[in-house]
């Protein structure tokens, strides 16, 4: 990559600062993505058109092993029972 | 962006820091509904990285992409090309009034600098936490403002005789007549617009109000009526009598 131009105000050379990270975030989004068999909010795909309950229950989850991108599953947490709470309230208030 | 169009448009960008520059012409795919800060965007990622363009919102709200198009001080993200004369190139040049930093991006720091010499808000002792809608509506016309500068760019005591010590500019009149006509606010700033904001030097030519993007009427609604507010205070020959009698009575 090369860049045109001095350092001053420069919109290129933030782009070329940002592009690895970028492209980093882009491929744990698809890995992601592809993992998830559902559609959900702004997840939205044409080869799974509806909600499945299973994933709304876990996570996925990408780490950085070994150099690699690695896709794991994680839980959905229990909200806390003070938060259960506020909630009930809330929707009993309206 | 636009593989195959046919329809093109040139862009004469100035190029150049505080040195000095250039404009430079770049040719750009016309896209409908395309405005100017989407060209100059077309430009940046397929023919000059290194343009140098504020922007933020795209929408009008954040006052960052302020610039002079065919000599006209506009919003570039406001500014559709199909409302341009296309067959000629559109020039554009950063604000004149303040320095250049890069292209098309000016150092506006003067105007926050002018924005610490004004008292914040700050209610009257024990005053009751009340307003009138009508009192509401005044002041809220004011806090349209998004603090692009162009008022400040086109006021020709900035722009062409540059007294930025003596002058504070339509904005900080704005901001100004917003606080003093806050129904519950207890400080007068009549002598900072007189002495320090220079209010006497603006001669209600409206050009201010003109390029407003928010379509606040600077001078009918905040100008004028602060310079009343001045003489009132100052210049009025019968309250001037009263005052003096009245001091004269404690010696």
């Amino acid at each position: 990559m090369r860049v045109e131009g001095s350092r001053l105000f420069n919109p290129g050379w933030h782009l070329v600062r940002d592009l690895h990270s970028m492209l980093t975030v882009a491929e744990a989004v698809t890995r992601s993505a592809l993992a998830r068999h559902e559609s959900r909010g702004a997840h939205s795909r044409i080869d799974y058109p509806g909600l499945d309950d299973a994933w709304g229950k876990k996570h996925n989850v990408v780490t950085k092993t070994a150099g690699a991108m690695a896709l794991t599953e994680a839980p959905v947490l229990e909200i806390p029972d003070d938060l259960k709470q506020l909630l009930a309230e809330d929707s009993g208030a309206k | 962006m636009a593989e195959g169009s046919l329809a093109e448009v040139t862009l004469r960008v100035f190029r150049g820091d505080q040195e000095g520059g250039k404009p430079t012409d770049y040719r750009v795919p016309l896209v409908p509904g395309m405005v100017v800060l989407d060209a100059l965007h077309w430009v940046q990622s397929h023919q000059a990285p290194d343009l140098a363009v504020r922007w933020n919102c795209k929408a009008g709200k954040c006052g960052s992409c302020s610039a002079e198009v065919n000599g006209r001080p506009r919003l570039t993200c406001k500014t559709r090309l199909d409302a341009l004369p296309l067959d000629e190139p559109i020039t554009l040049f950063p604000m004149k009034a303040f320095p250049v930093i890069k292209d098309l991006v000016t150092d506006v720091s003067w105007n926050f600098r002018v924005n610490q010499k004004i008292p914040p808000f700050q209610p009257r002792p024990g005053v009751e936490w009340k307003m009138y809608q009508r009192d509401v509506d005044r002041v809220q016309e004011f806090r349209k403002c998004i603090e692009c500068f162009l008022c400040q760019n086109v006021c020709h005591v900035l722009r062409d005789h540059n007294k930025k010590e003596q002058f504070g500019g339509p904005r900080f009149f704005v901001r100004t007549a917003s606080l003093e006509m806050h129904p519950l606010d207890g400080v007068s700033r009549t002598h900072l617009l007189k002495e320090e904001l220079g209010l006497g030097l603006c001669n209600i030519t409206k050009c201010c109000t003109e390029v407003c993007p928010e379509d606040i009427h600077i001078t009918d609604n905040a100008i004028i009526p602060l310079k009343e507010r001045v003489v009132d205070e100052f210049y009025d020959p019968l309250l001037m009598l009263v005052r003096k009698i009245r001091s004269a009575k404690k010696v």
